[in-house]
């Protein structure tokens, strides 16, 4: 009969606590947030899909993200849907212009396809944000787009204007922003869903607001 | 200059370039499945233009099964051929006389580096010279610059210069990139190792032609497959003894330690990445120009306009017209600054007022609209105005005032049922509302 030699309890590799890394993540600067999720902040060579119709906030936060690459020198790039980035918006977030690419809505979904895999395979960027009418594409071709995030560390994150419930598991990270408050329906190690207070992310998105406001009134 | 076109005929990665690098350094991918190769001065290496297109099209036999290829002088005419004549070689310096006995709809296939902006204008030249009776290429041949110029302006000219090998289309050199990696998804998951052999066999043909182009010899092959029912990953290393391009080598070791796996849990998808090393040690060049960040996103830019679309950079204009105050660059934008320029020279001051200099300081949203969208009456009573005062008034001098412009415009924030932040506004001349932006 032979006998289970285990190893003794002092060889054992054990990781201590300190030894232990979160996966890289891009921080969004909104606290709460960032310290609810595994990667304290977006996913860094994976897929993320904020989802809620235009004018909810999503845009804000990709914006609050790149702020926060552009603050380390890097790139960042951004594929425009029916509606188109604005630049004017942008300035007023110290967002450099120089490092941020901008692509006019591609003419069909293939071409979007292939203009994805360039981005990414370009090795430049280090997030890029993809506005979308609707999320049209398949499972397989997302699939592709992950395995090229994760070889290239790079933060995908689609801005999907039409809201849907079905939690895909491609993606790490799933937000919908609704009228007061965004859910979190995915996150990786989390438990979800997980609402936050929609004033988190909107707080302080339009600044220049508050001073006009003051203007009128007076 | 001497093109060779290869007509690869399904949807490739840029990437397949690199395999026609044993060709001339002069290789150009170009969307969807054709690459042009310059062979003017590297076709006596191969043994002639002949011994040049046999190789060619035993490269391209890895990528697809019914490639096609010609050699001409410009590159639209070799992709014609390759499309109508496949394997043609076109005389030097009268590739004109190639074209006998093609149809008009060869005409569509001219387009080499840069393709036809739009199939209409092209459809339509067809229609137009079967109606004049006109129905072989050679015939087209004889109309003058000026009559194609006179009916279809530059269109006309482009054609007309395609046609008589007066369109020089330059192929750079190209500067390989791209990693040595292969994807696979099965849409049916395999549990047996030939037959997962025979689809990853697949992926190393093109990475190992690849490599030939790249004279580069595979050090190490990694493989890892993914399996459908858990998170359960293989992770395979090939290593021969000493760096080597010899692919049966590396397939034969790779299903060797596939035959040693239990593959009950079958495989739903799989990654292969190739190590490669220089062909020999060789000695450094401290002068040789280092791949920066420039030439990645030039070389970006360069590639999306081949396959027209947009892409560049934000460049903001020095207008008040929201639409009007920026534009796509494709070089960098330079600096925005709102302010009045003043020169002062010993005791002159001249001030140079700049426009739209409370722009920085205006709210604007993050989203705008390209085209102003008309609102009904309902969809507008829906909307709650954050203000009844408007936050901003733009409007164009008065001698330039009219209805279709929508010059004339008086911005609100509004919030719509859903909790859209909106920006609209509201013409002054038909007081007709328009969203024109989402604060998103």
């Amino acid at each position: 009969m032979s006998t289970l030699a285990l190893p003794e309890l002092a060889n054992i590799p054990f990781v201590s606590a300190e030894q232990l890394q979160p996966p890289a993540g891009l921080p969004t600067g909104v606290r709460l947030l960032d310290d609810f999720l595994l990667w304290k902040g977006l996913p860094q060579g994976d897929l993320s899909l904020l989802q809620g119709t235009p004018g909810t906030g999503a845009t804000s936060l990709w914006i609050r993200i790149v702020q926060g690459v552009h603050s380390q020198n890097k790139w960042a790039a951004w594929v425009n849907g029916d509606t188109q980035l604005f630049p004017a918006h942008l300035n007023n977030y110290q967002i450099n212009l120089k490092k941020l690419l901008v692509v006019k809505e591609p003419k069909d979904q293939e071409q979007l396809f292939w203009l994805l895999q360039e981005l990414i395979t370009s090795s430049l960027f280090e997030v890029i944000g993809c506005n979308l009418k609707e999320m049209f594409l398949k499972n397989h071709q997302l699939q592709k787009l992950k395995r090229l995030c994760r070889l290239h560390k790079v933060a995908l994150v689609f801005v999907n204007q039409k809201a849907s419930k079905f939690v895909n598991p491609l993606f790490s990270l799933m937000i919908h922003f609704q009228r007061d408050f965004i859910t979190i329906q995915r996150a990786l190690h989390r438990p979800t869903p997980f609402n936050l207070a929609g004033s988190m992310i909107h707080a302080n998105f339009m600044h220049q607001f508050k001073n006009t406001t003051r203007k009128l009134l007076s | 200059m001497r093109t060779l076109c290869i007509n690869l005929k399904t949807p490739q990665e840029s990437s397949s370039a690199e395999a026609f690098l044993v060709l001339s350094p002069r290789v150009q991918f170009r969307f969807p499945h054709f690459i042009f190769v310059d062979i003017a001065s590297t076709q006596h290496l191969l043994g002639g233009e002949r011994g040049c297109l046999e190789k060619a099209l035993e490269i391209a036999g890895k990528f697809s099964s019914d490639a096609a290829a010609a050699i001409a002088d410009t590159a639209p005419a070799a992709q014609m051929l390759a499309k109508w004549r496949p394997s043609h070689i076109s005389l030097r310096g009268k590739e004109q006389e190639s074209f006998k006995g093609l149809g008009l709809d060869a005409l569509k296939d001219l387009e080499g580096l840069s393709p036809w902006a739009q199939k209409k204008p092209i459809e339509h030249m067809i229609a137009f010279f079967h109606t004049l009776g006109v129905h072989g290429l050679e015939d087209v041949l004889n109309f003058r610059l000026n009559s194609l110029r006179e009916r279809w302006g530059d269109f006309g000219v482009l054609l007309w210069n395609r046609l008589h090998s007066q369109d020089s289309q330059v192929i750079s050199p190209l500067v390989p990139r791209d990693p040595l990696v292969g994807y696979g998804y099965l849409d049916d998951p395999i549990g047996s190792a030939p037959l997962l052999m025979v689809r990853l066999k697949v992926h190393l043909d093109v990475l190992f032609a690849r490599l030939l182009g790249l004279a580069r010899h595979a050090q190490r092959l990694d493989v890892v497959l993914h399996c459908e029912y858990s998170d359960k990953r293989y992770n395979i290393s090939i290593e021969p003894v000493s760096p080597t391009r010899d692919q049966n080598l590396f397939e034969d070791l790779l299903l060797k330690k596939l035959e040693q796996q239990v593959l009950e849990n079958p495989i739903r998808e799989f990654e292969i990445t190739l190590f490669d090393v220089p062909e020999k040690i060789q000695q450094l060049d401290f002068f040789e120009p280092r791949d920066n960040t420039e030439d990645r996103w030039r070389r970006l830019i360069s590639f999306a306009k081949q396959s027209q679309c947009e892409m560049g950079f934000l460049q903001m204009e020095a207008s008040h017209f929201p639409e009007q105050s920026f534009r796509l660059v494709t070089d960098w934008p330079e600096d925005f600054k709102p302010q009045d320029l003043v020169e002062r020279q010993d005791e002159a001051l001249q001030i140079k007022s700049v426009y739209a200099k409370a722009l920085a300081s205006s709210p604007r949203p993050s989203l705008l609209l390209e085209k102003p969208q008309a609102l009904s009456t309902g969809e507008v009573q829906k909307l709650r105005f954050v203000s009844s005062l408007p936050s901003e008034r733009i409007e164009s001098a008065w001698w330039q005032i009219s209805v279709q412009d929508l010059k004339n415009r008086d911005y609100y924030f509004a919030l719509s049922h859903q909790g859209q932040l909106l920006w609209v506004f509201k013409d002054r001349i038909n007081s007709q509302v328009y969203l024109h932006g989402y604060f998103d």
